[in-house]
């Protein structure tokens, strides 16, 4: 344990826990995008910038860093909402949502930040994404891995490889579920589904035979988790019609 | 282990206060499609069972979700999902062999029985005992196990 202070009040926290945690865990309030619990950091949204000051550093002297990448030290000094922090993350709004415009989750954001005006502006090249990589890091962290950042520069996107339709994606959109301003496509309707440009059609459940699931995802929990084919291939309802009939026979014997 | 949830399906008449009282409480709505608990009903036989999470030793949802979003309290014993780190994939959803989880497509997340937090009201108000919240006796335990085993069997010969 350590002792640091968070806006001058004393707090404790532990070796390697970041600032961010440290922040959620005293009630603190500090706005992020591109941060996920069940992810790695990546302080890509910036977002979450907060001001620093070590101790033995001259008086005065503060410094800028990500409070989701930034471990907590001992006799360090955070304060969340200072001009300065606060100016950056205004630039950082403007930023991005310049890139969409019209995404609820930036809009919200920037009413909560102070950004009324559209200063920005992207000529009609509105991209939508924020290039957090949430979706790269969610699709990578199942182990399909079928997104990645791609292009440079003004360029750059999430893609998969040459921008075609990918084998190894599974579609259970896991990255739209992630993605933070919810740009990823996600449609399901009756024996089809799309994630992001992808179509998949739903293999009917071994049961009852209406939609279940892809048999992309089949095999990936076959294959890679070694959950048994004919539990992969029912559905929630008819898993449990099977368990019930087995305790109704108990019963009859 | 504090307390568990029993089945009793020879005490289950196929009323559906569980669902109806589940889904009240969890989703605010009376819909047996978004219960919990489900009860399973063979009008032939007339005989009836209500199934919910069985609360697992090594439950196979944790065992496929990569980001550690659901986990198993040790001393509860609750199996239960942590919505902040779930990424939506519902490979648990697939990997539950007993349909414990399910995915809410409006919401777009899983859910499964929490027990309510220490109070199912299932069993509160399940009006013949055959949902029951009881401490976790060895004898009970023991009871638990034997049915888990001679269902083993049961279903092997169904395979």
């Amino acid at each position: 344990m350590m002792n640091l202070y968070v806006n001058d009040e004393l707090v404790q926290a532990q070796q390697g826990q970041t600032l961010l945690l440290v922040c959620e865990q005293s009630g603190i309030d500090v706005p992020t995008l591109c941060f996920h619990p069940g992810l790695e950091a990546t302080g890509n949204c910036r977002l979450c910038s907060v001001e620093i000051r070590r101790s033995g550093w001259e008086a005065g002297a503060t410094d800028v860093v990500c409070a989701c990448l930034f471990p907590a030290e001992e006799d360090l000094e955070v304060w969340t909402d200072t001009e300065r922090v606060r100016r950056l993350r205004r630039l950082i709004v403007e930023m991005l949502w310049a890139r969409d415009p019209r995404s609820p989750a930036l809009l919200a954001l920037a009413e909560k930040v102070g950004v009324n005006k559209q200063r920005l502006n992207t000529y009609g090249q509105s991209r939508r994404c924020i290039l957090c990589s949430t979706c790269v890091r969610v699709c990578g962290e199942l182990g399909a891995d079928a997104i990645s950042m791609g292009y440079r520069g003004v360029d750059k996107k999430v893609t998969t490889p040459f921008d075609r339709p990918t084998e190894d994606c599974i579609g259970c959109g896991a990255c739209a579920h992630a993605c933070p301003v919810g740009t990823i496509y996600f449609h399901e309707h009756g024996w089809e589904r799309q994630v992001r440009r992808q179509t998949f059609r739903l293999l009917p459940c071994s049961g009852c035979g209406e939609p279940c699931n892809t048999s992309e995802e089949r095999i990936h929990l076959s294959e890679v988790l070694g959950i048994p084919m004919e539990e992969a291939s029912q559905c929630p309802t008819c898993k449990r019609r099977s368990v019930g009939g087995g305790m109704v026979d108990i019963q009859r014997r | 282990m504090e307390k568990i949830l029993v089945i009793h399906p020879e005490k289950c008449v196929g009323c559906g206060s569980c669902e109806l009282g589940c889904s009240f409480k969890q989703e605010e709505t009376f819909n047996p499609s978004k219960s919990r608990v489900t009860v399973l009903r063979w009008l032939r036989e007339s005989l009836s069972v209500p199934l919910t999470c069985l609360q697992c030793d090594e439950p196979a949802c944790e065992k496929v979700c990569m980001v550690g979003a659901i986990s198993k309290d040790a001393k509860s014993g609750l199996v239960s999902v942590d919505e902040e780190t779930c990424v939506g994939c519902r490979l648990c959803v697939s990997a539950c062999p007993f349909g414990g989880m399910n995915y809410d497509l409006e919401a777009k997340r899983v859910y499964k029985c929490n027990l309510c937090d220490g109070e199912p009201e299932c069993a509160e108000l399940c009006p013949t005992d055959a949902l029951e919240f009881q401490p976790a006796s060895e004898s009970l335990v023991n009871r638990k196990k034997d049915l888990a085993r001679r269902f083993t069997e049961i279903y092997k010969e169904l395979m």
